[in-house]
């Protein structure tokens, strides 16, 4: 099966490596109208780069600890971090400054802002004594630490969420493979579907949140609709799946992954062989490959237009690719 | 009483025959004085006519001063006889001037009785056969292949769309075929065997061309140009004792047929390249070269070649190669003789030969004679030779150079399976026996000498494939062997890759040297009948594995290539373009994928629509709790363009650096 074609993207299309963490990337966001890179990895400085060069904006200092989320609000004012140091902190994203932090009993694993901008949901790891739970803050004023609401999670500990449309409820991916629809205000669990057999990575929503896409350690990605949770289409590689996005622009779905951290061997340090895929959204075919990571790769998104994409690895590095044009012409029959 | 009597008489009273069957007309005989008529007469009985039976009556009419007139006639006892020497005698050559055309007399009361009036024959109705080489201008260039499969009963043509063949439209039928099926030399035809004899079937729909008469046919040979179809079947009679018929392809008709007396191994009559000659050997006799089209003796006589074994021709020139065996008196001698001219422009001679056998290189380049040697001979009780001590020289000989200098290898080994490589210059073959370890020998002819270039030990191989474009070798152990297949690149002799293809009894090269099929056929072996594609540095690329039963795999061939060696050169030249184009290319076309999958896409592209179109009516009926969330409509990246700051951003793109003091000082 060839993908001769699009696999020489590496050599035709530059990406700007965005070179500002010294550990692993954990997460890599874009804002609404995609002039603006945030990221954030396992220390505990996340930083803000401009899309169009790769310019540092700069980092946000307060964190203590590895900083597992991040995520901007949709008029780009304010930034959402949380931390390994059982803190989420608001910045104010013009100025870095940290405008309020809330402590929670154990590091916080997902946030995000609902889609007013209003509200920020938090989800904190399970530890001893701790069970798994989901925080919401309204931020418009210092809420001085009290959740507006908060949800325990019994079981299966929470790995990675986003809010629904219309952020009327939260779409959770968990450590066993469920995926629910949580009404944290109303404390219930709306739905639970089993759609996959490992934990869920990572969770992105399409652009109208109609649909999402879902990441997971059983080496799958899954095309699953906000609404009802029914499963569409499943896109298989041969290792876990750390994180997927799927294009604002082209039927494309781009997934990242790679081998437990502690698997890689060194053989292949110099080549640069994890490889970002790109599989056809409706046909469920992979078409191309594009590598470079020396490390798995732990977190990808589309820019906002479509027009390329960015990756960030286990090996420290973003980098910021921009999509030549055989990839806008490239039609399956 | 004297009546009855008469009616007896009246009964034996000689009938005038009305058909005179057993007669024949012999023109084209010399025109001789009445001094030599006699010895004529004599002649032609003894060398033509009294073999076939007994001639009961025979004239040669004279002239008034006693000179024949060039034409005799002659009654057999039996209508067969006179049957048997028409066939036999008829295009036969008395000296170089005169040839015997013989003719049944009652032909000839036909041909008196003919009409004055020259009535123009019927014209045949034109038979348009359509493009007979339409397959050639496929969009990308790919082959066919014909699998004759299910046990036999069933053929297929298919396209080679590399890992997805595809059957050719009408060209599945049962019973195709009785025994085989056979490409014509140049792919133009597909031959099928039947009990009546063969069909050639050809076009875009592989319809019937023609249709060749010969009851049970076993084999069959093409002219190297397709013009001639020679088939063989060993089913004689009384009235057609002619195992041999050569056929014209084009019209269907039969030029001429032969007896075949020897056993022999087939082909029987080896065609020159240009399809002009054809030859047989007459062992220990004489060479019978023919010439086409009149299907008659070159000079009209054999050349007599006392003692000669085999011939073989040159496949690029007409170069005639044959080997006279050693007698007591005189050496062994290959000798190479160009046609028609018959000039001698090589001879070799071979002492101590057992036995030699000849491999032309197939681009006509070098011709390599494997001659067994013998260190001591013994003549058994009935005086048959027997050879002690065998050992093998090859004499190459070198025939582009002037004067075809000949170099000589010794080898003390048993040898097996000699092969040139197509297109190059080196040769190999497989040395020693299985007991000890067999090892595959690669050679080179260079300019100055033939050197041993690789030694593959302890191989169990029994086939040796080259590329037909050369370069590319698979060594293989078919049939017995365990099916093992190793790869080499011959330019700097490593193995590409090692494979297995177990059981398998056949292997091919397609024509452009791309790939190679192994394939286990159902007429050896019962279980797993499959071919196997392998690209031409190895790598499995994909199994024929659903078809049933298959006992043939054969790649249609192609024909030469049009281009000169210049253009080639220039295509390898500027590759580079060419591949960037082509991969694309390849790119679009193993997605453009086969019929089943682009309609199943077609259905998951509609499905998917209808899905989207569901979620997007809910998305649309919460716009307006959108709008409210946000105060804004930020539905798409451009919703709220009013919004929009326009920023200027200034990059140096180049920067440079000049020294003041080095301005050019202006003018004044």
């Amino acid at each position: 099966f060839a993908f001769s074609q699009l696999s020489q993207l590496n050599q035709i299309m530059k990406p700007i490596c965005l070179l500002g963490h010294m550990r692993s990337i954990t997460q890599v966001r874009f804002n609404r109208d995609g002039d603006l890179i945030f990221t954030c990895a396992k220390d505990p400085h996340p930083s803000i780069w401009f899309a169009l060069n790769g310019e540092r904006l700069g980092s946000l200092v307060g964190h203590n600890g590895a900083v597992w989320c991040v995520d901007c609000r949709w008029d780009s004012k304010k930034v959402l971090t949380g931390s390994a140091d059982n803190s989420a902190k608001l910045w104010d994203t013009e100025t870095g400054k940290c405008v309020l932090s809330v402590d929670t009993n154990s590091a916080v694993r997902s946030c995000g802002f609902d889609f007013a901008g209003t509200s920020a949901m938090l989800t904190t790891d399970k530890t001893m004594g701790y069970k798994c739970t989901i925080l919401l803050y309204d931020i418009r004023q210092d809420p001085a630490g009290q959740p507006a609401c908060q949800m325990l999670v019994p079981e299966s500990k929470i790995t990675s969420a986003v809010w629904g449309p219309l952020s009327r409820f939260l779409i959770t991916g968990h450590e066993n493979g469920d995926l629910c629809q949580m009404d944290v205000r109303a404390q219930k669990v709306i739905r639970t579907e089993k759609h996959h057999k490992g934990a869920i990575n990572d969770i992105r929503m399409y652009k109208d949140g109609t649909m999402f896409v879902t990441a997971s350690k059983d080496h799958t990605a899954r095309l699953i609709d906000s609404y009802e949770l029914q499963l569409f289409k499943t896109y298989k590689t041969e290792r876990p799946v750390n994180s997927a996005d799927i294009s604002p622009l082209r039927p494309h779905v781009l997934l990242g992954g790679g081998q437990e951290a502690q698997d890689v061997t060194t053989s292949g340090a110099h080549v640069g062989k994890f490889d970002a895929k790109f599989f056809h959204t409706v046909y469920e075919e992979e078409f191309a490959r594009v590598k470079g990571h020396f490390g798995p790769i732990n977190s990808v998104g589309f820019t906002p237009d479509g027009r390329g994409f960015v990756t960030g690895g286990e090996d420290g590095f973003v980098r910021l690719h921009s999509f030549d044009n055989d990839y806008f012409d490239f039609e399956f029959e | 009483a004297r009546l009855e009597l008469l009616g007896d008489i009246l009964a034996e009273k000689p009938q005038e025959k009305k058909a005179i069957n057993n007669a024949l007309v012999l023109s084209g005989l010399p025109i001789v004085d009445s001094a030599r008529i006699e010895r004529l007469q004599v002649f032609i009985r003894d060398k033509f006519l009294d073999k076939h039976g007994e001639v009961v009556k025979f004239s040669m009419p004279t002239d008034e001063n006693g000179n024949s007139l060039g034409f005799a006639l002659c009654c057999f006892q039996t209508d067969q006889q006179a049957l048997d020497a028409l066939t036999d005698i008829q295009g036969a050559s008395l000296d170089k001037m005169h040839t015997l055309n013989v003719f049944k007399f009652s032909d000839f009361n036909r041909l008196a009785d003919a009409d004055d009036e020259w009535k123009p024959p019927e014209k045949a109705p034109f038979v348009d056969r359509g493009d007979l080489r339409s397959w050639l201008r496929e969009d990308r260039c790919h082959d066919q292949f014909g699998v004759l499969h299910t046990a036999g009963s069933v053929a297929t043509i298919y396209w080679h769309w590399p890992g997805d063949p595809q059957p050719v439209d009408s060209a599945t039928r049962n019973n195709w075929t009785e025994s085989r099926l056979h490409w014509s030399p140049l792919g133009t035809y597909l031959a099928t065997y039947h009990t009546k004899g063969i069909a050639l079937w050809g076009g875009e729909k592989f319809e019937q061309i023609n249709r060749f008469q010969h009851k049970n046919v076993q084999i069959i040979d093409f002219s190297p140009c397709e013009r001639y179809l020679v088939t063989f079947s060993p089913s004689v009679t009384k009235e057609d004792p002619h195992a041999i018929k050569m056929f014209e392809v084009d019209t269907g008709k039969m030029k001429r047929s032969f007896l075949h007396e020897q056993a022999a191994k087939w082909p029987v009559f080896k065609w020159s390249h240009k399809g002009e000659f054809f030859a047989r050997v007459q062992t220990g006799k004489a060479l019978q070269v023919f010439e086409t089209p009149s299907f008659s003796l070159l000079d009209k006589k054999s050349i007599s070649v006392q003692d000669v074994q085999d011939l073989s021709w040159s496949p690029t020139d007409n170069i005639l190669a044959y080997w006279i065996a050693e007698t007591d008196n005189q050496p062994a001698r290959v000798i190479l003789m160009t046609m028609p001219e018959k000039r001698e422009v090589a001879t070799k001679m071979l002492f101590n030969v057992a036995d030699c056998r000849m491999h032309w290189h197939p681009q006509g380049n070098y011709l390599c004679v494997r001659v067994n040697r013998y260190t001591k001979k013994k003549l058994d009780a009935d005086n048959t030779p027997k050879y002690i001590n065998i050992y093998t020289n090859f004499e190459v000989f070198r025939m582009r150079e002037k004067n075809i200098p000949v170099e000589k290898i010794e080898v003390t080994d048993a040898v097996s399976c000699f092969t040139w490589e197509p297109h190059g210059s080196k040769f190999a073959m497989v040395q020693g026996i299985a007991s000890k370890g067999l090892s595959v020998v690669f050679y080179q002819v260079n300019a100055h000498d033939i050197e041993k270039v690789k030694v593959l030990e302890k191989r169990n191989v029994n086939t040796i494939s080259w590329s037909p474009i050369g370069q590319h070798v698979v060594l293989a152990g078919l049939r017995s062997a365990n099916g093992g297949l190793e790869f080499i690149d011959t330019s700097d002799m490593k193995t590409t890759a090692n494979q297995e293809h177990f059981g398998a009894t056949d292997i091919e090269w397609d024509p452009t040297g791309r790939y190679v099929v192994t394939t286990v056929s159902f007429w050896h072996v019962k279980v797993d009948n499959a071919s196997h594609v392998y690209s031409s540095h190895g790598t499995l690329l994909y199994k024929l594995n659903k078809l049933e039963r298959i006992c043939q795999f054969a790649w249609r061939p192609r024909p030469p290539t049009l281009l000169s060696d210049e253009q080639i050169k220039n295509i390898k030249k500027n590759m580079k373009t060419y591949s960037r184009r082509f991969e694309k290319e390849d790119l679009q076309s193993s997605t453009r994928a086969s019929k089943e999958l682009l309609e199943k896409r077609a259905r998951l592209k509609t499905e998917y629509e209808k899905w989207r179109a569901k979620l997007l009516e809910k998305f649309r009926g919460e716009k307006q709790k959108r709008l409210e969330l946000r105060g804004v409509d930020t539905d798409e990246l451009d919703s709220n363009a009013q919004d929009f700051v326009e920023e200027t951003l200034e990059f140096p793109i180049k920067v440079e650096r000049i020294r003041i003091d080095k301005l050019p000082q202006v003018a004044e």
